[in-house]
């Protein structure tokens, strides 16, 4: 893949998730997916990762994935990004995760994730968005 | 920089980090180097980053950095690497981390790190003393 293609890609995805759009993520993920998140150090399946993203949108009124500083390499790209959260009682909060991802013919194969849960200790329990991971 | 050029410098910034040789890695940041850390969420300075090193050695034995996946792309690299430390203890503990360097004529310019401190705890262990910043 060229680097615009993925830089596309990319986008997609991100756009995708902000869009809570699974339908197009699913799309946008190889059969073979694996997704690693720093903060449970577990690596999970496409099906897994998009189950848990359905469930992981009902704990946020919204969430902007801004400020993205890409940069791609050969076969993928590196993100960093601030995502703004904003809860159901209109708190507002930011993380700023950066993600590692692997891609082949036009397809996400590989994520990794890096978060800062301490971040999540000013926070009510109920908004950590847990296990489903911040992407 | 050639992409040999730009993996070359990130495998000399990290084994001088695992050699303590804070005079290497003063060589290798450019003057006006910004180091920003996920878990402060503020940008230092070299001097500042340089200044508390030797403090920071002081609360482990013995750090490695293995498992270096390094993906380079223009004026940059990412590396994700796994943090093996020996407390004085004798504790051992790992951190998971992803940095994001950016270089110019041979140097670094950039440093953006990202790490979970709430494995902070597994980190140090039962009886050892804080430790300092990771990296």
């Amino acid at each position: 893949m060229k680097d615009g293609e993925i830089r596309a890609l990319c986008h997609r995805f991100f756009d995708a998730l902000e869009a809570r759009d699974i339908k197009t993520i699913a799309e946008l993920y190889d059969d073979g997916l694996a997704f690693w998140f720093n903060m449970t150090d577990r690596t999970t399946t496409r099906d897994e990762n998009l189950a848990g993203l359905e469930a992981g949108y009902a704990r946020h009124r919204r969430r902007l994935y801004n400020d993205r500083i890409v940069n791609t390499f050969e076969g993928g790209f590196v993100m960093q990004y601030t995502l703004n959260i904003t809860h159901h009682d209109g708190r507002r909060m930011a993380l700023f995760p950066c993600i590692v991802v692997l891609c082949r013919d036009g397809r996400i194969t590989r994520i990794d994730e890096y978060i800062d849960s301490g971040k999540f200790a000013a926070q009510p329990a109920a908004s950590a968005p847990a296990v489903e991971a911040a992407a | 920089m050639t992409e040999g050029d730009v993996r070359d410098l990130c495998n000399r910034f990290f084994d001088a980090y695992e050699n303590r040789r804070v005079d290497v890695l003063a060589e290798l940041y450019a003057p006006d180097i910004v180091i920003w850390h996920n878990v402060f969420g503020r940008d230092t300075t070299g001097e500042e980053n340089l200044s508390k090193l030797p403090a920071s050695y002081l609360g482990q034995r013995r750090r490695t950095y293995n498992d270096r996946r390094i993906n380079v792309f223009e004026d940059g690299f990412v590396i994700q690497y796994q943090l093996n430390g020996v407390q004085h203890s004798g504790h051992k503990g790992a951190l998971w981390i992803c940095i994001v360097g950016r270089c110019r004529d041979g140097k670094l310019t950039r440093i953006d790190e990202y790490l979970d401190s709430g494995k902070f705890p597994a980190w140090r262990g039962p009886q050892a003393p804080v430790a300092a910043a990771a990296s």
